[in-house]
């Protein structure tokens, strides 16, 4: 197997730690800032992304109800458990992978100019944190915040995904996490029965492969003249539906294309969004039945 | 650019900038929490902190903050805080953890950050006051602090003058700085200190003093295998915080968790084994454990052989029988052969095999033993301090005395920096606070002071309460009024106190005193294997000098005229004696500046720069002078790992002209070398030749031991022995007064101390934050009692002490065992004056008619408008029952505590009783006091050698041996 030289991986490693400092939500100190490239108004971006729209939480990507928790973080603690690290107090927040990322790659470097057990075993846990627990949600997420941050938080952004591919370039799937192994059934499309079951569908990225923020939601209620609640999204949904019915599915059915667009033209970069794109042109279809006369 | 390049373009820049912080030895990462609320401002970046304006939401405001620390004064923990001083307001807008301590580590309880609730509570004393009208009768006007100094310190110097040294009284509640109160007594040669430590801790440090001559545990918790809790601990107990987060460490690394607690406490909720004793059988309990080890020899017996002094109880108790190790091995599994698992179950209502298979666990432990026992059942019981001194029996059977997970005695794991000044101990004896019927007491009688009185046996001419609420806190409220209101036994009553509470409405003089963030205190104590000292200073003082402002003293920044107590007591001492003919002065006085006032900064430089090992040379290398370390850091470890200081070796310059007795004890003529640390510990006599004890003899050599007349570990007590009560010389389960033997057939036992983890005793009345958590306490009784009571969930009870009655809200639990109920501390507060507010006071008439005294109550608390906008938003008005009104004293006639459970009956409310009300006959009161008294050994009757008290035992002062002294009229019992 190919492998980096110590210097590039001590790199990625300094990065993941300081993109972790960056995905903490709080005000970083100014030098890491200024190292990284990040100015204030960039750094305010992050924090509202993080804070406001897309949560950095693992399992809300990664479980079936899109809640914070569950299945999903159990096994992400689990795999702190098998590297023998103290499991944080929320084991999928982003910040806390990267950091984990970081230290897992400087253990790397330590071990790098030969192939032990020891050197193959930290390989393995780097592999499993990245193609297992975090890539398969981060990707089609920093898309999403590319999207709904623009260029202020670009250069997070774009490092956040220098670091993955980095990484990936030298390493082999398979991606066995859930959202990439439940390939979706493309043959039988069926219309969604009512609101509420369309609700619970879209609001899990995980079922509908659409990642979904309150912006978007603003900016749906608004270009159709609606009053958009505050509040978790399936509640401001609910409130959407209960002025409108079918512009509002057109429209979100549009939303949901653009996604499956957007994961699909960049998936020959990234394996891992085949599934989210299929996913999300499912929806659509599911959107279109539902239309239908 | 490919994104490899960029990638290494970037960490290579980081990397660098790292480096570069992490050189100036600040901190680059603060790793990620997860969440931020688990994360910390670096130290580096405290000078100016930015935060966003949460109130200003969806705005982003920026607001600068200085961060300055400070110690908690909520509870004895000290915990670290940190101010977040406004650098728009020049206020203190929160607070929360200091990272930089390594007691809390940057953790607080609720009650920490609740410290803005007291700073800015608009109902809090402001401004020196006098009383206006007659005592008690609520009415007050505003003095300077000029008069109020002048006048009180006039009193206190013709008090003096006259000779009249017994009749100050200093009555300590909240801690502030180890040993600076008794320094201040000790320079105007009274013998005047009072604390509550007999209603609080003294049974539980009892225990532990008869064995090592240190009076508490320090248990290593977080490396402990077993934790074994005799209380609520992790939930309430002392050092709440710092104890709870090294318990749930370990327990993250698989110890186990065992708590004996009657009632399902939190702490219970998180236990392997929950035990629920019957109330007053965990000595029962101890021993069928210890009897187990014992037995099946599963003890460390090297450790036994070579530290318990097991040749003095043979040679004084069995002095037929040989004095060798096994015959004492023999002889203990004779001894305690009948603590078995049935007998402790009998005892305890606890299932034999359930006791069986927690001995089982322990016994996996060896020295990884934690054990904490320190207020609950050794304060509820007659011979509740046996219930301490059978828990330290397991950790002294399996050596887990000292070593890492074990636990230590408090003093090897605490620093007192020696001050500038410690004048010598007073040459008079309080009777009242240390009465020769209770020679062995390990605290000061406080709670008896109305009795006492009233028996005739003295009165004071001043006495202060500091931070303490004895009318509400101390049993037998009604008769502490009763004295109080009394101005030919009490001739002036100053309060100390930062909030109003139900003893300052008697007071004379009410001088506001500052919160943790609004005075000066040094801090340390034992919560881990460690050593460190905490400094507790007024931010604001700290942020205007930083900012090169001039501060007088502490009153210039605090809200008001509040000051703090050191400055007060150092002025109110120069105005005791301005000339310094009474030999006061001296120890107020500049060293710098001689003939001037000390001032703080100097009593701080002083300790800092010679008293606090590593310190000035930490504060070099930072490029600050040591007091400038502590005001910006806030605390300071000195050393970590302190280790089994009983084994170490006396070093050959201390064995001077030696003498050993036949049991090993090393006494040396070679003087004490001065210690910079001054933590107070037992301190046996010298020979009778006058030579020191410097350590004892073990396998040959001279080893350090412990603080105990015989060096030892004291698993026979010869003091208790000698003063007259051989039958408990040993670790010994005692009846409890509240035994079922000992019960009425329609009585049942009342838990009333344990405590809430928001409450703050009586300090937090107008804490809103807390308040809205917790604000009543309603009475846990079990369905199986409710059913058999006819009492349903809305009905109203009446519990029925040996002296009155309250009328309570029952809850009705699983959580509290058939035949106990329980109703919890700090709640039930009132206030008879309508000139003050509060969030948890409600109005009442307090009313007599000959012995009867009757507590009504006219209104609960209702919303007010004030500054702040919340007290017209609060929504509560049960705020539950005052319960220590109805418990008669109970002093334990060893250790002196107070024995806090009730024998009561419960029954549903009467017609017409009213909740809140209370009624008690302190004729009544007064008889059991004295049945009580009848079960002491008084001094004149049991003292081996004509002192009152054994001299070796600790004591905040420590009259001249002259003073100790029996006199001849002493007792009147
Ligand atoms: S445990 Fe709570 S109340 Fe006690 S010092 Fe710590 S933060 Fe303050």
């Amino acid at each position: 197997m190919t492998r980096y030289p110590a210097t590039t991986l001590l790199a990625q490693a300094e990065v993941a730690m300081a993109l972790a400092e960056i995905s903490e939500g709080v005000v970083p100190s100014q030098v890491l800032l200024d190292a990284l490239g990040i100015d204030r108004l960039g750094c305010e971006a992050i924090n509202a992304l993080l804070v406001s729209e897309l949560p950095p939480f693992a399992s809300i990507y990664l479980s079936l109800d899109g809640n914070i928790g569950g299945e999903s973080q159990v096994e992400i603690a689990g795999f702190y458990r098998a590297i023998s690290v103290k499991v944080p107090p929320n084991p999928d927040y982003l910040s806390s992978m990267l950091y984990l990322l970081g230290q897992i790659i400087q253990k790397e470097a330590e071990f790098s100019d030969g192939e032990t057990p020891r050197s193959k075993a930290i390989e393995i846990a780097k592999l499993t944190l990245l193609q297992q627990h975090l890539a398969p949600w981060l990707v089609p997420y920093l898309l999403r915040a590319d999207q709904i941050a623009g260029t202020s938080a670009s250069v997070w952004i774009t490092l956040t995904l220098d670091l993955i591919t980095s990484i990936l370039e030298l390493s082999e799937g398979p991606f066995s996490q859930q959202i990439i192994n439940d390939d979706p059934d493309q043959g039988q499309i069926e219309s969604f029965a009512n609101s509420v079951e369309f609700i619970d569908w879209i609001t899990s990225p995980r079922l509908s492969g659409v990642i979904v923020a309150p912006s978007d939601l603003a900016n749906i209620a608004k270009s159709l003249g609606l009053a958009a609640r505050i509040g978790r999204k399936r509640f401001v949904l609910d409130g959407l539906f209960q002025q409108g019915g079918r512009e509002l599915l057109e429209e979100i059915g549009k939303f949901v294309a653009e996604q499956g667009d957007l994961y699909l033209s960049r998936s020959s970069e990234f394996e891992v969004l085949q599934p989210w794109s299929k996913k999300a042109i499912i929806t659509h279809k599911r959107v279109l039945a539902t239309l239908a006369p | 650019m490919s994104s490899t390049f960029r990638l290494q373009e970037a960490g290579e820049r980081v990397s660098a900038a790292r480096e570069a912080t992490e050189k100036r030895g600040e901190t680059f990462y603060q790793g990620p929490s997860g969440i931020h609320l688990a994360s910390h401002p670096p130290f580096e970046r405290w000078s100016d902190w930015m935060e966003l304006d949460s109130k200003a939401w969806p705005t982003k405001k920026e607001r600068r903050y200085a961060l300055i620390p400070t110690t908690c004064f909520n509870c004895e923990s000290a915990c670290g805080l940190l101010a977040y001083v406004d650098k728009e307001t020049n206020q203190v807008a929160k607070f929360e953890g200091n990272p930089e301590h390594p007691g809390s580590r940057g953790k607080n309880c609720a009650k920490g950050p609740a410290t803005i609730n007291q700073i800015t509570d608009p109902d809090r004393i402001l401004f020196p006051l006098k009383r206006s009208a007659n005592r008690g009768d609520g009415k007050w006007e505003k003095i300077s602090w000029d008069t109020a100094l002048d006048e009180i310190a006039a009193k206190l110097r013709s008090s003096i003058i006259a000779g009249r040294k017994d009749k100050i009284v200093c009555h300590i509640g909240r801690p502030g700085e180890d040993g600076f109160t008794e320094r201040v007594l000790a320079s105007w040669g009274v013998d005047g200190h009072n604390s509550h430590t007999n209603v609080c801790s003294s049974a539980g440090r009892a225990g532990w003093h008869y064995w090592t001559g240190m009076d508490r545990p320090s248990a290593d918790f977080a490396n402990a295998k077993v934790i074994f809790l005799v209380s609520a601990h992790l939930e309430t107990g002392h050092y709440f915080n710092p104890h709870a987060q090294r318990i749930t460490q370990a327990k993250e690394r698989g110890a186990k968790l065992i708590v004996l607690d009657t009632r399902l406490s939190n702490t219970a909720t998180h236990a392997d084994y929950w035990l629920s004793p019957y109330p007053g059988s965990e000595a029962a309990i101890n021993l069928a454990i210890a009897n187990y080890l014992i037995q099946e020899e599963l003890f460390d017996r090297e450790f036994v052989r070579k530290w318990w002094n097991w040749q003095e109880w043979l040679e004084c108790a069995h002095p037929e029988l040989e004095a060798d190790f096994e015959t004492f091995i023999s002889l203990l599994k004779e001894t305690y052969a009948p603590y078995t698992f049935d007998y402790a179950a009998a005892e305890s209502r606890i299932d034999k095999k359930v006791l069986l298979e927690v001995a089982e666990i322990v016994a996996t432990a060896g020295e990884k033993f934690a054990s904490h026992i320190w207020r609950s059942a050794a304060a509820g019981n007659l011979g509740g301090w046996q219930i301490s001194r059978t828990l330290l029996l397991i950790n002294a059977l399996m050596g887990a005395i000292a070593t890492e997970g074990g636990t230590y005695p408090n003093a090897w794991n605490k620093y007192v920096p020696r001050p500038i000044y410690t004048p010598p101990h007073p040459d008079v004896w309080n009777e009242l606070s240390w009465p020769s019927d209770y020679p062995l007491s390990m605290n000061e009688m406080s709670f008896l002071l109305p009795h006492l009185i009233g028996q005739g046996r003295g009165t004071m001419d001043v006495y202060f309460t500091r931070v303490y609420n004895p009318v509400w806190t101390n049993p037998d409220g009604m008769a502490w009024i009763e004295m109080l209101l009394d101005e030919s036994k009490v001739g002036c009553y100053v309060a100390l106190t930062p909030t109003w509470n139900e003893t300052s409405y008697f007071a004379d003089y009410v001088l506001p005193m500052g919160h943790a963030s609004e005075r000066h205190d040094l801090a340390s104590y034992e919560q881990y294997d460690g050593q460190w000292v905490a400094f507790r200073q007024p931010v604001l003082r700290t942020y205007a000098n930083s900012q090169g402002g001039e501060v007088q003293d502490t009153r210039d920044v605090n809200p008001g005229e509040v000051w703090e107590e050191n400055e007060f007591w150092i002025e109110l001492s120069w105005r005791i004696d301005p000339d310094g003919s009474l030999g006061i002065r001296q120890y107020h006085e500049s060293k710098k500046n001689p003939g001037k006032k000390l001032t703080v900064e100097e009593y701080y430089e002083y300790i800092f720069e010679n008293s606090v090992p590593g310190l000035p040379g930490r504060a070099e290398a930072e490029g600050k002078t040591p007091l400038g370390f502590m005001q910006s850091h806030g605390a300071f470890e000195i050393k970590n790992k302190v280790g089994q200081i009983f084994t170490e070796a006396v070093p050959e310059n201390e064995l001077i002209e030696t003498a050993t007795t036949r049991l090993g004890r090393v006494y040396t003529s070679a003087a004490k070398p001065v210690s910079t640390n001054i933590v107070p510990t037992g301190d046996p006599d010298p020979d009778s030749s006058g030579k020191r004890p410097v350590g004892v003899v073990v396998d040959g050599e001279v080893r350090r031991g412990f603080p105990t007349p015989s060096g030892k570990l004291e698993f026979f007590s010869k003091t208790l022995a000698e003063w007259g009560w051989k039958d408990q010389a040993i670790p010994n389960y005692v009846k409890s007064h509240i035994h079922p033997d000992k019960l009425e057939s329609n009585q049942m036992v009342l838990i009333s101390t344990f405590r809430l983890p928001v409450q703050i005793h009586t300090r937090s009345a107008n804490s809103k934050w807390l308040d809205e958590i917790a604000h009543t306490n309603p009475v846990w009784i079990n369905p199986i009692d409710a059913e058999r009571l006819s009492i349903e969930e809305n009905d109203l009870i009446r519990v029925n002490s040996e002296i009155g009655y309250f009328v309570a809200k029952p809850w009705i639990t699983q959580g509290i065992r058939p035949g106990v109920v329980a109703c919890s501390h700090h709640m039930g507060r009132w206030k008879f004056t309508d000139a003050t507010n509060s969030l948890t006071m409600r109005r009442v008439e307090l009313d007599s008619e000959g012995a009867k005294r009757h507590l009504i109550p006219k209104s609960p608390p209702k919303p007010y408008l004030s500054s702040d906008p919340d007290t017209a938003r609060f929504w509560w008005n049960d705020v539950g029952v005052h319960q220590n009104l109805i418990f008669p004293v109970h002093p334990d006639p060893i250790s002196g505590m107070h024995c806090w459970h009730q024998a009561v009956s419960v029954e549903k409310a009467h017609i017409g009783d009213e909740f809140g009300e209370v009624h008690v006959d302190l004729d009544k009161s007064k008889a059991v006091f004295e049945r009580w008294l009848k079960m002491t050994k008084t001094a004149q009757e049991v003292s081996p050698d004509g002192t009152r008290r054994p001299r070796w035992l600790m004591r905040p002062l420590k009259p001249t041996k002259r003073a100790s002294l029996l006199q001849p009229a002493d007792s009147l019992k």
